[in-house]
């Protein structure tokens, strides 16, 4: 049985002195992975380290059980579409994804379709006879998109794949991870937009000063924070009694009002005694309209587990 | 994965390179550099077919004529005997040269307009050319109206402190130029005392040389001054000793062939003082040549920064580029990519200079006599030929995989290269157990024809030239296979090491 | 919204000189190049000659030193023409190992790197950018070529009188025009290769090739046509026709100083056009 995950085991990597990533250990499953964190984390290490470009001090990586030290085989099912902004000289993008397909052992022809259908994939159609130097910023990070996709591999690592793509691009892009991810392929990308991590991935990794601090879907992560008490918004009519209620109960440490009367923002240390309380004001017939989480995203988890590090 | 779907892997790699090794820019300055000497083959062929055809136009001469003109013949006598030559050409040469022999040593002084004078005072300024501090002066004669009567002969004459008794101021104007006045004072003169006011038309001093002795004591710079009361000297010539004349020679330069070779005749003032007799087309000189350039040349220079250029590109230009990760992150293992990258360099070098060496040898065998060149083929040549691409081809071998390990392996490749090309500048000098050290050894041992020795080296390192006894041609190829196989080898480990992290290029 | 209040001023205040300006490219230049080892060491290297000169000159101006030795030698180290030729052979071949060692860095690391756009969105210009390289690396080889000549010659004048330097006075100019002359050609080399390549390894080859490959040309040149014009072809042997010229020197047989100092001139054009083509902020891509 071919194991489905990615896997990173206690592995270390150092500049010189300088610790790139320590003791990091994942496991990531099939689906839209996000690698979140500053600048300098060390995502794009984790990402090179994923793919051979780089090789760890320490520990051990398999990729869907085959190591990055077996390029051969690991880069069949692999694609990566890398931050460097480099490519070269002599390529018009069309030849250039089809020449590197000829690596794959594919003919010619076979070789020219499945790069015309990458291109047709990220609509670089028009563009792919021009030299990719002539092309700009978006067209370049498409181009890279559309090399590491041409040979469909099963796992795809992308660093800020949606770096500087216009809104119409970007959505559409987001379209075709959504549509891997449901093909079971691994998504792995990196990425600074917090918003849009929310809303692509399946799963995210923490990354701060080269050690991972959370790991897993969005949900669990935030409930495995204890420290921080956790947000809810609470729609309601009669704002002002459910907060005077709420204010009883010993969890509960803030409740403010919101301007329009008709919203609460409470803080309580403990989610499921406020998820009991609010049933029983909902039952004590309080006219309850919604009870929306407001910290349970990327956002609120990065200031929470990274900001602090700041 | 099969060894067979490897190396087409290294095919297809190397076929990806090819394309830019040999239509890329870069490529322009190598094959300029692989076609040079075949260039300037061709084109010294091509002056030599029109000076054929121009000489046969003025006539040939006997051959045994051509020998016959002889040293310090006048060049009607040669035209009434060779004919009319079919170049002639004349000029007036101007040459500056230092006067041989007592000559060299006087200095003559006209003074005009003519200056009245009773004493007359000769200033050594610089005593010497070559730092000596003593003046000399052998004689110093002062001319008048009258030219051949020396107004200074036996005047009283005074002057700074000799060097000994017998090198006094006198000794300057006794007329007798084998003795001198010697002084090594602080300020060095000579004064005579010509009795009455004269009329001061010339002025002869005679120096060191013209007493026998080195040019170099000769005075350097000196001025004369005269005086009427002793008192107030007006300075009349300045003077920068008699380091050089102007030499006015008429030179003449007849060419005349007897269709195999050409004599050249120089005349020097109306005489014969040189003869040269060079063979139109000398086949088995041309030959030595083309063994000199090949090995001096296109070994050395030519493959050496051709290879240079073509594999050091290969890794470090995509480093430097950032084009790098894209081929680790093709389905390929290291050592694939490393021979497919290795092999485009090498078809491409070995196309480029061995072709260019085959040119080259073709274009000098088509510019000879073609009887000459057929018994010349059938005998060697066909085996020479084969050598010579043999060594270019290897040269391309070995260099080529010292720098592709050079271009893995350093940040600044270039130091080793500089290192390499003094090494084997140096080869010839060294013991021989370090000669057998180097490519250039081994792919010498391949030529065929040994290269002549530099005739401008001079004597000096032409002694200390102790070049090894050539390897066998076996053995000169398995060395430098043996070398490429240890440096791919090196090489092999690099790259599998090997980390992609592109800093800027400080 | 409309803006009502300006607060914001220029700067009113001092800007300094435009030499000052000019002269930021070179210093940073020369820290990074002082930074290598090798540059320090080589400099230091190339002192050893005009030391051993400078122990001559005391030699030959103190007669009583020179009793001990040969004729030969006292001939061989008399202050002439022939002297600083030599002086002036050995310090060429440091000046070039220096300009093919510090060279490549100073053009080749911009445009590698895209920072030709910085510079030049900045008041300066190219002619500007350029000639502050050219500076950079000429001082440099000036400091192991005709300063120390300059300092040796002032020394045989101190020592010698100002006699000697009547009679002598064209070997400090030849020294001085020379040496202008090959750190020029060679500036503009090591200025050329580096804007050529981009590459700063393969720049220094080339630097040391342009040399290596001329004088192999002229060579060839020389032994297929059986001629002696085809020195002309070689930079060194053309600037050393001209120094032999100036100091008064009798010269090898080959072409006249006319023909040298053309071709020279026709190389130095050739490197100009080729800099000033490839020193463009912009890239135009079809």
């Amino acid at each position: 049985m071919i194991p489905q995950t990615v896997e990173f085991d206690e592995v270390s990597k150092f500049y010189g002195e300088v610790l790139g990533v320590n003791h990091v250990s994942l496991s990531i499953p099939p689906g839209i992975t996000s690698l979140v964190g500053p600048n300098g984390a060390g995502k794009t290490t984790l990402m090179n380290l994923m793919t051979g470009l780089i090789h760890p001090d320490d520990g051990s990586i398999r990729m869907r059980g085959l190591s990055p030290r077996d390029p051969e085989n690991l880069m069949r099912i692999t694609g990566y579409a890398t931050q460097y902004d480099a490519s070269p000289r002599w390529a018009t993008g069309f030849n250039f994804i089809s020449t590197s397909l000829l690596l794959f052992g594919y003919s010619r022809a076979e070789a020219e379709e499945k790069a015309w259908r990458a291109l047709q994939q990220l609509r670089l159609t028009e563009a792919a006879h021009r030299k990719i130097a002539a092309y700009s910023k978006g067209m370049r990070q498409r181009i890279r998109l559309a090399q590491a996709i041409a040979h469909e591999p099963e796992i795809l690592v992308l660093d800020e794949p949606l770096n500087g793509l216009d809104p119409l691009v970007r959505a559409e892009t987001i379209a075709l991870f959504h549509q891997w991810a449901a093909q079971g392929r691994h998504v792995v990308l990196s990425s600074h937009v917090l918003q849009e991590v929310d809303v692509i991935s399946d799963q995210i990794v923490l990354i701060s000063n080269g050690m991972v601090v959370a790991e897993g879907k969005i949900r669990n992560v935030r409930e495995e924070i204890h420290e921080r008490p956790s947000q809810f918004i609470v729609r309601c009519r009669n704002a002002s009694r459910v907060a005077s209620v709420l204010f009883k109960e010993d969890h509960i440490t803030e409740v403010r009002l919101n301007e329009d009367r008709m919203g609460l923002l409470v803080m309580t240390r403990d989610r499921e005694q406020f998820s009991r309380a609010i049933s029983r004001i909902a039952l004590d017939g309080f006219g309850i309209d919604a009870v929306i989480p407001a910290d349970e995203n990327v956002d609120a988890l990065y200031e929470y587990l990274i900001g602090e590090g700041r | 994965m099969e060894y067979r779907s490897r190396l087409k892997q290294a095919w297809t790699i190397a076929k990806i390179e090819l394309g830019r090794a040999f239509f890329s820019k870069r490529a322009f300055w190598v094959y300029g550099l692989a076609l040079l000497p075949t260039i300037i083959f061709f084109f010294h062929g091509v002056q030599m077919k029109i000076r054929r055809q121009s000489l046969s136009s003025g006539g040939f001469v006997q051959p045994v004529l051509l020998e016959s003109a002889r040293e310090g013949e006048t060049a009607e006598a040669v035209i009434q005997r060779l004919g009319k030559p079919h170049w002639d050409f004349e000029y007036p040469r101007h040459r500056m040269v230092s006067p041989q022999g007592k000559a060299s040593g006087i200095t003559i002084h006209n003074i005009a307009p003519a200056l009245e004078a009773r004493y007359i005072r000769l200033n050594i300024r610089v005593p010497s050319y070559n730092g000596d501090p003593n003046a000399r002066i052998r004689e110093m004669e002062v001319y008048g109206g009258n030219d051949s009567v020396n107004l200074a002969l036996s005047r009283p004459a005074t002057g700074s402190a000799p060097c000994s008794a017998a090198e006094g101021p006198e000794k300057a104007f006794n007329g007798n130029a084998n003795d001198r006045w010697c002084s090594h004072a602080v300020d060095k003169y000579l004064q005579v005392d010509l009795g009455d006011i004269h009329e001061i038309k010339r002025v002869v001093i005679k120096h060191a040389s013209a007493g026998g002795e080195d040019e170099q004591l000769n005075t350097a710079f000196f001025d004369v001054q005269a005086s009427i009361d002793n008192k107030r000297f007006v300075r009349m010539v300045n003077g920068t000793g008699s380091r050089f004349i102007d030499e006015i020679t008429a030179v003449r330069t007849m060419h005349y062939s007897d269709g195999r070779r050409e004599a050249v005749f120089g005349f020097e003032d109306g005489k014969l003082v040189s003869k040269k007799i060079n063979m139109l087309m000398n086949f088995e000189e041309d030959r030595q040549i083309f063994a000199g350039i090949f090995q001096y040349f296109y070994l050395r220079l030519a493959i050496f920064f051709g290879c240079l250029g073509i594999f050091m590109n290969l890794f470090r230009g995509e480093m430097l580029d950032r084009t790098l990760h894209f081929w680790f992150l093709a389905p390929a293992r290291r050592e694939v990519l490393l021979a497919g990258k290795y092999g485009a360099g090498l078809i491409a070098s070995i196309v480029i200079f061995g072709g260019g060496a085959l040119l080259c040898f073709g274009v000098l065998l088509l510019m000879q006599n073609p009887a000459e060149v057929q018994a010349y083929w059938q005998a060697a040549g066909w085996a020479h030929a084969f050598w010579y691409t043999t060594a270019a081809a290897l040269g391309c071998v070995g260099y080529g995989s010292v720098f592709l390990a050079a271009g893995l392996l350093l940040r600044n490749p270039i130091l080793p290269a500089a290192v390499l090309l003094g090494w084997e500048a140096i080869n010839g000098f060294l013991p021989v157990m370090l000669q057998k050290l180097s490519v250039l050894y081994y792919l010498q041992s391949l030529c065929p024809v040994p290269a002549p020795v530099d005739k401008n080296m001079p004597a000096l390192l032409q002694l200390l030239l102790n070049p090894a006894a050539p390897a066998s041609h076996a053995g000169a190829i398995c060395g430098i296979i043996g070398v490429t196989a240890l440096v791919l080898w090196v090489a092999v480990l690099a790259i599998r090491r090997m980390e992609v992290s592109y800093s800027t290029e400080a | 919204m409309a803006v009502y209040k300006r607060g914001y001023q220029k700067y009113q205040g001092p800007i300094t000189g435009y030499w000052t300006r000019f002269m930021v490219l070179p210093r940073f230049a020369w820290r990074r190049m002082f930074q290598q080892r090798l540059v320090p060491l080589l400099m230091v290297i190339a002192m050893i000659w005009p030391l051993l000169c400078a122990i001559f000159i005391y030699l030959t101006n103190h007669a009583e030193l020179l009793k001990g030795f040969s004729k030969q030698f006292q001939s061989f180290i008399s202050i002439n023409g022939n002297f600083f030729l030599v002086f002036m052979i050995v310090q060429a071949d440091f000046a070039l190992f220096l300009a093919a060692l510090t060279g490549p860095g100073l053009i080749a690391p911009d445009l590698a790197n895209n920072a030709l756009p910085l510079y030049f969105s900045r008041p300066l210009r190219r002619s500007d950018y350029a000639f502050a390289r050219l500076a950079t690396l000429f001082v440099l080889i000036s400091l192991v070529t005709w300063v120390p000549g300059i300092l040796l010659f002032g020394m045989q004048v101190g020592m010698a009188g100002s006699d000697w330097l009547h009679g002598n006075w064209r070997l400090g100019f030849g020294v001085v025009a020379g040496f202008a002359i090959w750190g020029l050609l060679v500036s503009l080399v090591a200025m050329a290769s580096s804007a050529y390549t981009k590459m700063k390894a393969v720049s220094g080859g080339l630097v040391l090739g342009f040399f290596f490959i001329m004088g192999g040309l002229s060579g060839m040149v020389n032994v297929i046509f059986r001629v002696t014009w085809g020195n002309a072809l070689s930079p060194q042997w053309a600037s050393r026709r001209i120094w032999c010229a100036m100091l008064g020197v009798d010269p090898n047989e080959g072409p006249g100083v006319a023909a040298c100092a053309l071709v020279l001139l026709s190389f130095m054009l050739l490197l100009a056009i080729v800099i000033e083509r490839k020193l463009r902020p912009i890239e135009v891509i079809t």
